[in-house]
């Protein structure tokens, strides 16, 4: 195209000097348009002027040619047909002028308003209903060649044909299930068999039935067919056989776990938070050098003179023993350290009340309570030091009442008329008594030694004393001799002592009095020995398989112990004379064990600086095992010198567990949320 | 009033019993749902204009507003669109040390009670009086062993500044000064001599006055605890010299000053094991706690236990609710203070606890006064301040700092509504200053 004018009407162009632009963007003049004057001359001087177009839009003159193709297009275009040469066929014609859209360019207007031949129509068919004669109206609307089929019908049956609608037939009922037995009377069997006269069916009463169960049948019908014979048995057989009530193992997950701690008393010891650290020494000095004020604060000087101002705590002070008993008051700790000092803690402030200096450090400590009174036994060297704690602690008891520990010896010595071949003296031994005293003693025979204004009693022995341990009712009280590899059993309110073995060559670790019972538990490395003291024979014999280090008692019948490759062995003394359960629990050397005296909680603690409290339940019901299950391992404790917690020892009366470690510090560890 | 954009709008009503300088138009009026104590103390201020401002506390149904608002009102499940009604307090302003008072050794008791003086018992066996402003006033000796419970019997009317001080200790007595300070508050002397309580056979773990200051009460490790009278002001109130003072005082001048009066007016019996702390819920109630886990209510004419609660720990501290009856007590292993109300009457019933110490907790006391504060101490060194209403301690002091398992708080009182006092192992009294206006209105 050469005009690109676009899509703009042409009148736009109408007084403009252009009628629109080329390719280029130059306008494209208008050319003027000849008049009629001019167009006449042209006519008669050119012959083929008639054959010049003028295209406005291109705003030139064209001349059509006469060829051949031109003509035949002309001739197209005039008949309609498509102008395209390609397309011969006349039946392709462009239907210009009868074209729907050329008409609908101009909707009439008669379109819209209502015909007033229709509503004449109507109004005559309306009039005709009234007259009742729609049916003449109808007849003559339909084409010839259709009729309804149903019309000669309708005649015959109305009868009349006024054009009145007349009512449908009634509809037939669909069959139902009781149709299937009662067959209408054209199918009738008995009928048919009276007709053909057959013997078998003569039988049957084919006639109407009243149920489907009183229709006659092949009995056997359903057993004998084949492929439903067994399933008709089975089922059967699942519905007359007699059903069996099986109980469905309806159990939770926990029912099958054995019956572990509530969860609040295991809680109880679970959350044990470190409370009371005990700096040992360092309070004690401290406080005590700072209050001069009581006698009590004054070391109490057993050997030698050693004033507490001139202390000096070493640099390895080892808390080698502990006991927290004081069944009544449960309210003050013992523990005795290597420099010597025994000291007693207040437990719910871990405060140090009073301090005692001695001889040598002590090796093992513990209480015994008699007549409500405590007494606190120490093995110092030698000799085992029994102390009244109370004394001096309160000016509302009387001082003889004071002075329990003595009076309550001497009088129990006036009343045996007892000759009292022993000294009693109002004054502290001197180191050379001392050694004359010892001198006396023999490996079957110790020395009493009576301090009456201290209110102590010395018990000498020929070899350092390791271990005591009281019988529960405080009369009777047992130490270990190991050099003589002999246990000593003392009355103290007799002041007898008898041994236990007329020779033992064996060396004994540890031995213990039973909680309750007249019993004297003894272990040497590999063996516990149970001993009846009252009727003086062996009991049991137990072996735990590796060399022992420590030892509880429980007040059922029930011992722990604890070995030197971290072992925990809990023997059942009825059970066997091996352990009923070993716990491997620690990974050195177990130190100490402990049972609670209220509680089912049994500790150990280690040289690998961890405490563990185990729940130990005893059923009263003889042939239920005990339960054990670990609680809780507690870290607290540093390690020195190879050693970690060197005593345990539980309160009385509370969950809480006391450690002494061989960092200098003692820690309770008390129950949490 | 809807959400603009993400930010969600709350509508309050602002409430308040101040006096009516402190109240605000109770039309309600929306805050953002954002705001915290500090914003929503900061919209009053505003609309108050007070200068300087002062500090708020807020009340959402009884319960004190450490959140959110949007986050209150989640965690109630209460639709933002409803309106809020929100009480203003105003806040407890922090604790300041106001004074000091050095002692030899661990200061294991403090009372408060009495307006006039402060009074300590300390591990030296002292107890000793101070002023408010932590001036020591007066060294009262005479226990020979460390004390560790002390109280203040208030005057009578008689008494003018007179008081009695009680201190209870290792040595198993009670002993008793009546004590004068001069009026200015500045000297404090001791009257006669000390009176002497004998009767218990274990260490004396607490003593409490009765809240007319006619008795106090005792707690021992002897298992009981004892009522016992205040002898002087029925001598002196009748105007005849004391009988025993008359005989003795001559002979025994010299030597020994103190007369031992009769033993305890009434024993409660009944605990199991050592009685750790005593309270008095009115004139003839007095509440014990005990280490066998049990709090046992005694009328203090008859010496019968009316009731008991069974703890699920130890009890080392009690504390009873001036009127109210709320038992708060602590103790065990588990470093809460818990709260039971015996109107409730449940034995064992779930109580309340309040969890932020790190140690043991070892000494509660309310706020005389208040109904919901309290202030505790535990083993840790610190000194909480609570309200009940919330779950988070309003205030924590660093009392008697020190090493970890060295630095241990031991006591802690109320000293009027204004002043916290406490004691520790580093043998200090420390005395702080509480701006608290709640309680004095």
């Amino acid at each position: 195209m050469d005009n690109a004018r676009g899509d703009v009407p042409r009148e736009w162009y109408r007084d403009e000097g252009h009628v629109g632009y080329d390719v280029d963007g130059r306008k494209i003049v208008k050319q003027k348009w000849d008049d009629s004057i001019e167009h006449l001359i042209r006519l008669t001087d050119d012959l083929s002027y008639w054959r010049n177009v003028f295209d406005e839009k291109g705003g030139k003159e064209l001349v059509v040619s006469k060829s051949q193709e031109s003509l035949e297009l002309f001739r197209r275009l005039r008949t309609s047909i498509i102008p395209v040469m390609d397309i011969h066929s006349d039946e392709v014609r462009l239907e210009i002028g009868s074209s729907d859209h050329f008409q609908t360019i101009q909707v009439p207007k008669r379109r819209f308003i209502p015909s007033k031949w229709e509503a004449k129509l109507v109004l005559r068919i309306m009039r005709g209903l009234r007259r009742k004669a729609s049916i003449q109206l109808l007849e003559n609307s339909p084409a010839d060649n259709q009729k309804l089929i149903w019309i000669e019908e309708q005649n015959r049956t109305s009868e009349r044909n006024d054009g009145r609608a007349c009512l449908p037939a009634p509809k037939v009922k669909l069959p139902t299930n009781i149709d299937s037995y009662n067959p209408p009377p054209e199918y009738d069997c008995a009928e048919v068999v009276k007709s053909i006269g057959h013997s078998v069916v003569q039988k049957i009463d084919l006639g109407s039935q009243v149920a489907l169960r009183a229709v006659p049948s092949y009995s056997d019908f359903v057993t004998e067919r084949t492929h439903l014979c067994r399933r008709f048995q089975r089922c059967l057989d699942l519905y007359l056989c007699p059903r069996v009530l099986r109980t469905r193992l309806n159990f939770q997950q926990s029912d099958i776990l054995p019956s572990l701690p509530t969860t609040k008393v295991q809680y109880i010891h679970l959350n044990l938070g470190r409370r009371l650290h005990i700096e040992h020494g360092s309070i004690g000095a401290e406080t005590i050098s700072k209050s001069p004020k009581f006698d009590f604060f004054r070391t109490f000087i057993l050997s030698v003179a050693v004033h507490i101002s001139g202390l000096v705590l070493g640099p390895i002070i080892l808390i080698q023993c502990l006991l927290n008993l004081s069944n009544d008051y449960r309210q003050w700790l013992i523990s005795g350290s290597a420099d010597s000092i025994l000291r007693m803690w207040e437990v719910s402030t871990g405060r140090c009340i009073r301090s005692w200096q001695l001889a040598e450090s002590a090796s093992c400590v513990a209480w015994s309570s008699h007549d409500g009174k405590n007494i606190v036994s120490v093995c110092v060297g030698c000799s085992l030091v029994l102390l009244n704690t109370q004394k001096g602690t309160s000016i509302s008891v009387h001082e003889k009442q004071q002075m329990f520990l003595t009076c309550w010896i001497m009088t129990e010595c006036s009343r045996d008329n007892m000759i009292l071949n022993e000294r009693v003296s109002n004054d502290m031994p001197s180191w050379e008594e001392r050694f004359v005293r010892r001198k006396l003693c023999s490996p079957q025979k110790v020395i009493f030694f009576i301090d009456r204004k201290n209110d102590i009693v010395f018990v000498h022995h020929i070899a350092p004393v390791e271990r005591v341990s009281w019988h529960h009712k405080g009369d009777y009280f047992a130490t270990l001799v190991p050099k003589g590899n002999n246990i000593l059993v003392h009355s103290l309110s007799r002041r007898t002592t008898r041994p236990v073995f007329q020779q033992q060559n064996v060396p004994i670790q540890r031995a213990v009095f039973h909680v309750s019972r007249p019993w004297l538990i003894v272990s040497t490395r590999s063996k516990v020995y149970l001993y009846d003291l009252h009727r003086q024979f062996l009991v049991k014999k137990m072996s735990s398989g590796s060399s022992i280090s420590c030892i509880a008692t429980h007040f059922g019948d029930n011992i722990i112990v604890g070995c030197s490759n971290g072992r925990l062995a809990w023997f059942d003394m009825d059970f066997s004379d091996t352990p009923y359960r070993v716990l491997a629990s620690h990974h050195s050397t177990v130190k100490s064990v402990a049972f609670h005296r209220r509680y089912p909680l049994f500790a150990s603690v280690s040289d690998d600086t961890t405490a563990q409290i185990f729940y130990g339940l005893v059923y009263s019901e003889i042939e239920k095992n005990a339960l054990i299950v670990p609680v809780k391992v507690l870290r607290s404790h540093a390690l020195k010198d190879c050693e970690g917690i060197l005593d345990c020892d539980f309160h009385p009366a509370q969950p809480w567990l006391f450690t002494a470690g061989a960092d200098c510090t003692i820690v309770c560890f008390c129950d949490g949320v | 009033m809807g959400s603009t954009g993400e930010e969600t709008q709350i509508t309050c009503k602002f409430v308040t019993r101040l006096p009516e300088k402190y109240r605000i138009s109770p039309t309600p009026f929306a805050v953002p749902g954002k705001l915290t104590r500090y914003g929503l103390s900061e919209v009053i201020n505003h609309l108050l204009a007070l200068d300087p401002p002062k500090p708020f506390d807020f009340l959402v149904d009884g319960e004190l507003v450490r959140t959110s608002l949007e986050k209150l009102l989640l965690r109630k499940g209460v639709s933002a669109e409803s309106t809020l009604e929100v009480e203003y307090i105003p806040a407890v302003g922090p604790p300041s040390e106001e004074a000091t008072g050095k002692h030899d050794d661990w200061v294991a008791g403090v009372c408060g009670s009495w307006g006039g003086a402060i009074a300590t018992a300390s591990y030296d066996g002292t107890t000793r009086l101070y002023s408010p402003k932590g001036k020591h006033l007066v060294t009262l000796d005479g226990h020979a062993q460390p004390v560790v419970a002390v109280t203040l019997l208030p005057p009578t009317e008689d008494d003018g500044n007179g008081c009695v001080v009680v201190s209870g200790g290792h040595d198993c007595v009670v002993r008793a000064w009546d004590v004068v300070v001069d009026a200015k508050g500045d000297s404090a002397k001791h009257v006669g001599s000390s009176r002497v309580f004998v009767g218990h056979e274990g260490t004396i773990t607490s003593v409490a006055a009765s809240p007319d200051g006619v008795c106090f009460a005792s707690g021992s490790y002897d298992k009981t605890a004892r009522v016992w009278a205040r002898t002087r002001s029925v001598f002196e109130a009748l105007g005849i010299p004391d009988p025993n003072d008359a005989k003795k005082k001559p002979a025994e001048e010299e030597e020994e000053e103190e007369e031992e009066l009769p033993a305890g007016v009434v024993v409660l019996r009944g605990h199991t094991d050592a009685v750790t702390a005593v309270a008095w819920e009115s004139v003839d109630v007095v509440w014990t706690g005990s280490m066998d886990h049990s709090l046992k209510s005694f009328d203090a004419d008859a010496g019968t236990c009316v009731q008991t609660y069974a703890a699920p720990k130890c009890v080392m501290g009690l504390a009873v609710r001036a009127g109210g009856g709320m038992l708060a007590w602590c103790g065990g292993g588990d470093r809460m203070v818990h709260f039971w109300d015996p109107r409730v009457g449940n034995a064992t019933g779930a109580t309340t606890s309040l969890a932020s110490h790190t140690e043991m907790v070892v000494s509660v006391a309310w706020c005389p006064g208040s109904e919901y504060q309290l202030a505790s101490t535990a083993y840790d060194g610190n000194v909480k301040l609570w309200d009940i209403r919330g779950k988070l301690p309003l205030h924590t002091v660093k009392a008697h700092p020190g090493k970890p398992h060295t630095a241990r708080a031991l006591c802690v009182d109320y000293h009027g509504p204004n002043r916290v006092v406490s004691g520790g192992i580093d043998g200090r009294l420390r005395i702080f200053k509480v701006d608290n206006e709640d309680r004095a209105s």
